[in-house]
C-alpha cells in the first residue's frame, strides 16, 4: 500500500469526495475492491461500493448493502442521488453503525479500518458501514502470567474486544474508555481506561497529555508507547506495568490508576507503575493471606538474592573470607582447586553464559527449546566445570541467583534486575563489601529518585502519609485494607467502610 | 547529572579517607589464602619464638577421593612473634589469613614464661577473631601436638572442634575465649584459667603409630600472665560449680552395701554471695543441682526413700568436697581465678578500691560456706536393677 502523505491533497479534508479519488489513493491495492451498484437498478442512482478485501466481512455487506439497495422498495420514489442519500441517513440500510462522509481522510481511514464505503459522486457524499471481518484469535489462558487460582482469560491483539472485556467484569457506568489515534502510519486506537468516581483527574489528564505529545509513525510494539510516556526515560526499571490478564488489569483500575489498551496488542498497561507493584502476582490475593505473605516475603528475598548474591559471592571470597564460616570458606577452596580465572571472571563467565542461554531460549523455537536446558545443564554446568574452567561452587550461586530471579512476575523487572545485578558484581569485584554497599546505596538513590506521573517510585515505603504498608512485603488480610494507595490521590479514598 | 557526581565524589572521599582504600588493596582470591584454623605458640632456641600455623590440608588423596582432612602446618621463627608471623611470607605459597583461627595454643613452657607477648600480638593483629578459643598443651610443645594429633581422618582443628563439643557432658574443663582471656588479664588482682590439652597415644584403631589422641582433662591455672599449675580433673570440675559452667557429668556413688552406682548430672547451678561480716570477707557458695541414675553396678533394689535421701546426700557431700577443694587450692595459691573480686566490687561499689589494693592479703583469708542442695530426679524408666532377686521387687 502506497504510503499516505498528510501533504497529499487528496488525502487532504478539502478534497471532494468521489470514487475516482479514492480509486487514485487505494486503487493500486489488490485488495481494493470497487463495484457500481444502481440503486433499484436505476441507472440515474449509481452508487459506487469500496471496500477492502478482507478487512470486511462479505455476509454483513450482501445482507446489509446490497440487499436493500436492490430490494428496498422506498427506493423507488428517488430521483435522483440526492433523494437516495436523505433515504439512507434515515436508516433504510441495515447497518448498527453508518457515517456521513464528506471529505476523502475520514472516508480513507473508514475504509481501512474496515468499514464499507457507498460513494455518490454527484453529490460529493459517500456512506461508510462498519463492517468488520472477524481477524481476531480466541480469547485464550495469559502465557506469562499463569496463575493456581483465578480468571483463565486474557487480552487478545484486538482493542474492541479488550474493552469489552474490561467491560464485562468491570460493570460499574463510571468506567470510561477514551480512543486516540497514534502513528501516522499504523493509525492505531489506544483506549485509556479509568474509572472516572475514582481516579484523579489530573493522573488521566496527564496520560492523555503525554499520549497525545507522541509523534511517530507507527505503533506496532509495546515499547513506543512505554518508551515515550513514562518519567524517568533512562533508568532500566519499568515504571508502566503490563498485564495480560483482564483482572489484574480491572483492579488496578478500581484503585484509581489509568490503563491503556493499544490496538494490535495483547497486553494492558497501567499507570502509574510502582516498584512493589512488579513484585505483587495476582496469586498473591487468590491464597489465605498467612501463605501469600510468606509467598510475598520469599518474592522480596528473591529479589535481594538475585540482585545481591553474584556481588556478595564475589566480595566475601576476594576481600572479606573471614565473613564466611570456616568450613564453607574450607568448601569453596576446595571446589576452586584448579580453576584459572579469578573469582569475578568466572562469575561474570557464568552470568554471561545465563543470559545467552536465556537469549537462546527466547529465540528458538518451542520445539527445540528444550535443547537449551540440555546445552546449558551439560555443557555450562558439567562440562565447563570438569574442564576447571568454573568452580562448583559458582555454578550453584549462579544457579541461585538464577532461580531467584525467575521469581520475579514482571519481566521488564527482572531485566532491570539482571542489569544491575552485573553492575552490582563490578563494583563488588573492586571494592569488595564498600564497593557493593555503593552500589546498593547508588541502586536506593536511584530508585528513591524515580517518580511515575506523580508517585514515588518506592511508594508506600516513602512518602506516604497512612503507612499503608498492608500490602506490601506482607500481605495482611483484605479487610485491613479499607483504602486505597494515598499515593494515587484518588477520588474516592475508601474501598470499603 | 550533577547529583550523580556529588554523589560520586563523596562517596570516593569516604573510601579514601576512612581506609577503605587498605580494603580496597586487599584483594586475595580465597583459593590463594592460608587460612589458618590452628595457630600455636612456642619457644625456640635462644629465646625466639616459634609459631605453627595449620590449615587443613585440601589436596586430592592418592585414590582421587577428593579432599582429605589432614593439617597442613606451616612452621616459622623469629626474634619477636611478630617478626616470626612476617618471616613466613618468605617462603610460605600463600598469603597468611588468620581471620578464621579457632583455636590458638600455648606449649606449656611458653605459658610457664608469660602468655602476654603472644597475646599482645593476636590482640594487636586486625584478622584475629575474639571468639577463638585457648588451650596450653601439657607437657610439650604446641607444634609437636599439631603434628601428632592430625590423623589420616581428621585435621587436628576438627578434633578440637569435636571434643569441645562434648565438654559439657564431663564438666570437667571448658572453653576459654581470647575476649574473656583478655578481660581478666586486664583486671590485675584476677586470674585466669585457659583449659589444657594432653596429647597421648592414639586409641583409635586403624591409625599408624606415632599418632597422638588429645585428651581434655581439666584447667590451667594461671597467676597474672604465667601458667601457675595445671589443675586435676575434680579441682577443674569444682572450678566449674564455682563458675556455674556445669553442663552434666557423673558423679561415682557407693551405695550402702558399697556397691557403685553412677549418677548423672542433668541439670546443675550455683550461685555465690559475698558479705563482709565482723570486718571479715564471707562467701556463701550455694550449689544446687538434680541428677539421674545411670547405672547401678550392685543387684540390690535402691528406690526406696531412705536409700535414694542416702545416695541424695552421698552426691551433695561428693560435689561439695570437689568445691571446697577448688576454693581451698585457689586459696593456697592465691589465684583468684572465680572472679570474686568482681563479686564482692558488685556488692561494695564503694570498697572498691580498698579491696584491689589488698586483695593479695584479702583472698586467701576469705571465709567460705558451700552449701549443696540436690535431688534425684530420675531413673531413666528403670525403676529398679535388671539383676534385683526376686525376694527384692517389691521390698
Amino acid at each position: 500500500m502506497p504510503a499516505i502523505n498528510e501533504e497529499d491533497s487528496l488525502y487532504n479534508k478539502t478534497a471532494n469526495v468521489s470514487s475516482d479519488n479514492i480509486r487514485s489513493i487505494l486503487g493500486s491495492n489488490a485488495d481494493y475492491v470497487s463495484r457500481v451498484i444502481l440503486v433499484r437498478d436505476k441507472p440515474e442512482i449509481p452508487s459506487v461500493l469500496v471496500y477492502m478485501d478482507g478487512l470486511v466481512d462479505g455476509k454483513l455487506i450482501n445482507d446489509n448493502i446490497l440487499k436493500p439497495l436492490s430490494q428496498e422498495e422506498q427506493f423507488d420514489s428517488c430521483s435522483g442521488e440526492e433523494d437516495a442519500v436523505r433515504l439512507i441517513s434515515m436508516g433504510k440500510i441495515y447497518s448498527s453503525s453508518i457515517k456521513v462522509r464528506t471529505n476523502m481522510k475520514d472516508l480513507t481511514d473508514d475504509i481501512l479500518t474496515g468499514s464499507a464505503a457507498l460513494i455518490f459522486n454527484d453529490v460529493k457524499t459517500a456512506f461508510t458501514f462498519e463492517a468488520k471481518a472477524s481477524l481476531s484469535r480466541a480469547i485464550s489462558e495469559p502465557t506469562g502470567e499463569n496463575v493456581i487460582k483465578g480468571a483463565k482469560d486474557s487480552f487478545i491483539e484486538d482493542l474492541r474486544t479488550n474493552t469489552a472485556l474490561c467491560r464485562k467484569k468491570l460493570t460499574s457506568p463510571y468506567l470510561t474508555i477514551e480512543q486516540i489515534r497514534l502513528g501516522k502510519q499504523t493509525k492505531s486506537n489506544i483506549a485509556i481506561l479509568y474509572v472516572k468516581n475514582i481516579a484523579k483527574s489530573k493522573l488521566i489528564d496527564e496520560v492523555k497529555q503525554r499520549l497525545e505529545a507522541i509523534d511517530i509513525d507507527r505503533v506496532l510494539d509495546a515499547g513506543v508507547i512505554e518508551g515515550a510516556i513514562v518519567d524517568d526515560k533512562y533508568s532500566a526499571f519499568p515504571q508502566i506495568q503490563y498485564t495480560e490478564r483482564i483482572d489484574r488489569f480491572c483492579a488496578s483500575l478500581v484503585e484509581g490508576r489509568a490503563g491503556i489498551l493499544i490496538e494490535g496488542l495483547p497486553t494492558a498497561y497501567i499507570v502509574p507503575g510502582t516498584l512493589l507493584q512488579f513484585l505483587q502476582a495476582p496469586d498473591d490475593y487468590s491464597f489465605q493471606f498467612i501463605i501469600a505473605s510468606i509467598v510475598r516475603f520469599i518474592r522480596f528475598m528473591s529479589m535481594f538474592i538475585t540482585l545481591i548474591l553474584p556481588g556478595f559471592y564475589i566480595s566475601i571470597t576476594s576481600f572479606h573470607p573471614e565473613m564466611l564460616p570456616a568450613e564453607l570458606a574450607f568448601s569453596i577452596v576446595a571446589s576452586r582447586v584448579g580453576v584459572p580465572f579469578p573469582m569475578f571472571v568466572e562469575v561474570l563467565i557464568l552470568l554471561l553464559a545465563f543470559e545467552l542461554l536465556i537469549e537462546a531460549g527466547v529465540r528458538l523455537p518451542k520445539v527445540i527449546g528444550q535443547t537449551v536446558s540440555i546445552v546449558g545443564g551439560l555443557v555450562v554446568g558439567q562440562a565447563a566445570v570438569e574442564a576447571k574452567l568454573v568452580s562448583p561452587a559458582t555454578v550453584m550461586i549462579i544457579a541461585i541467583t538464577a532461580i531467584a530471579g525467575f521469581l520475579m512476575p514482571n519481566q521488564d523487572f527482572s531485566n532491570a534486575i539482571r542489569l544491575w545485578r552485573l553492575i552490582l558484581a563490578i563494583f563488588g569485584s573492586i571494592t569488595g563489601m564498600f564497593g557493593l554497599t555503593f552500589g546498593l546505596i547508588f541502586l536506593l538513590y536511584h530508585w528513591c529518585r524515580i517518580e511515575t506521573f506523580g508517585v514515588p517510585y518506592l511508594d508506600p515505603f516513602v512518602a506516604n502519609e497512612d503507612e499503608q504498608l498492608q500490602d506490601t512485603i506482607f500481605r495482611l488480610p483484605l479487610f485491613t485494607m479499607k483504602k486505597r494507595p494515598s499515593s494515587l490521590d484518588s477520588k474516592n479514598k475508601k474501598r470499603m467502610e | 547529572m550533577r547529583r550523580y557526581a556529588i554523589l560520586t565524589a563523596l562517596l570516593a572521599l569516604i573510601a579514601a579517607l576512612s581506609g577503605c582504600v587498605q580494603i580496597a588493596m586487599g584483594r586475595a582470591e580465597i583459593d590463594k589464602l592460608f587460612i589458618v584454623r590452628v595457630f600455636s605458640f612456642d619457644e625456640a632456641e635462644k629465646g625466639k619464638a616459634r609459631i605453627t600455623v595449620t590449615t587443613k590440608d585440601l589436596s586430592t588423596g592418592e585414590g582421587g577421593e577428593g579432599a582429605t582432612q589432614k593439617g597442613e602446618s606451616v612452621v616459622s621463627e623469629g626474634d619477636t612473634v611478630f617478626d616470626a608471623a612476617r618471616n613466613l611470607s618468605t617462603y610460605a605459597d600463600r598469603k597468611l589469613n588468620a581471620g578464621h583461627t579457632e583455636f590458638i595454643l600455648f606449649g606449656e613452657s611458653i605459658a610457664r614464661k608469660g602468655i602476654l607477648p603472644y597475646l599482645d600480638f593476636i590482640s594487636r593483629h586486625p584478622e584475629f577473631r575474639y571468639n577463638a578459643k585457648l588451650y596450653v598443651v601439657k607437657g610439650g610443645t604446641a607444634n609437636s601436638l599439631v603434628e601428632k594429633a592430625s590423623t589420616s581422618r581428621y585435621f587436628v582443628g576438627d578434633r578440637l572442634a569435636r571434643i569441645e563439643e562434648h565438654i559439657g557432658r564431663t564438666s570437667i574443663s571448658g572453653m576459654v575465649t581470647l575476649n574473656e582471656a583478655l578481660l581478666i588479664f586486664d583486671e590485675r588482682n584476677l586470674d585466669t584459667f585457659i583449659p589444657y590439652i594432653e596429647p597421648v597415644p592414639t586409641r583409635v584403631s586403624g591409625e599408624k603409630p606415632g599418632t597422638y589422641d588429645m585428651i581434655l582433662n581439666g584447667y590451667a591455672i594461671f597467676r597474672e600472665d604465667k601458667l601457675l599449675y595445671l589443675a586435676s580433673r575434680e579441682e577443674s570440675r569444682g572450678i566449674n560449680w564455682m563458675l556455674n559452667r556445669i553442663g552434666s557429668g557423673i558423679i561415682v556413688l557407693k551405695d550402702q552395701t558399697g556397691q557403685e552406682i553412677s549418677m548423672v548430672i542433668i541439670h546443675g547451678n550455683s550461685r555465690i554471695k559475698p558479705r563482709i561480716e565482723g570486718g571479715e570477707l564471707h562467701c556463701t557458695v550455694e550449689v544446687s543441682f538434680v541428677t539421674n541414675i545411670g547405672e547401678i553396678m550392685g543387684g540390690t533394689n535402691i528406690f526406696d526413700r531412705a536409700s535414694l535421701d542416702y545416695l541424695t546426700k552421698q552426691q551433695e557431700k561428693s560435689i561439695k568436697r570437689e568445691v571446697e577443694n577448688a576454693i581451698r587450692t585457689a586459696q593456697e595459691k592465691d589465684s583468684d581465678h572465680f572472679s570474686i573480686l568482681s563479686k564482692f566490687i558488685i556488692k561494695y561499689p564503694l570498697l572498691r578500691d580498698y579491696f584491689q589494693e589488698n586483695w593479695q592479703e584479702l583472698f586467701p583469708n576469705i571465709k567460705f560456706e558451700v552449701s549443696v542442695d540436690s535431688r534425684i530426679d530420675g531413673t531413666f524408666m528403670i525403676n529398679e536393677p535388671i539383676t534385683a532377686s526376686e525376694e527384692a521387687v517389691g521390698e
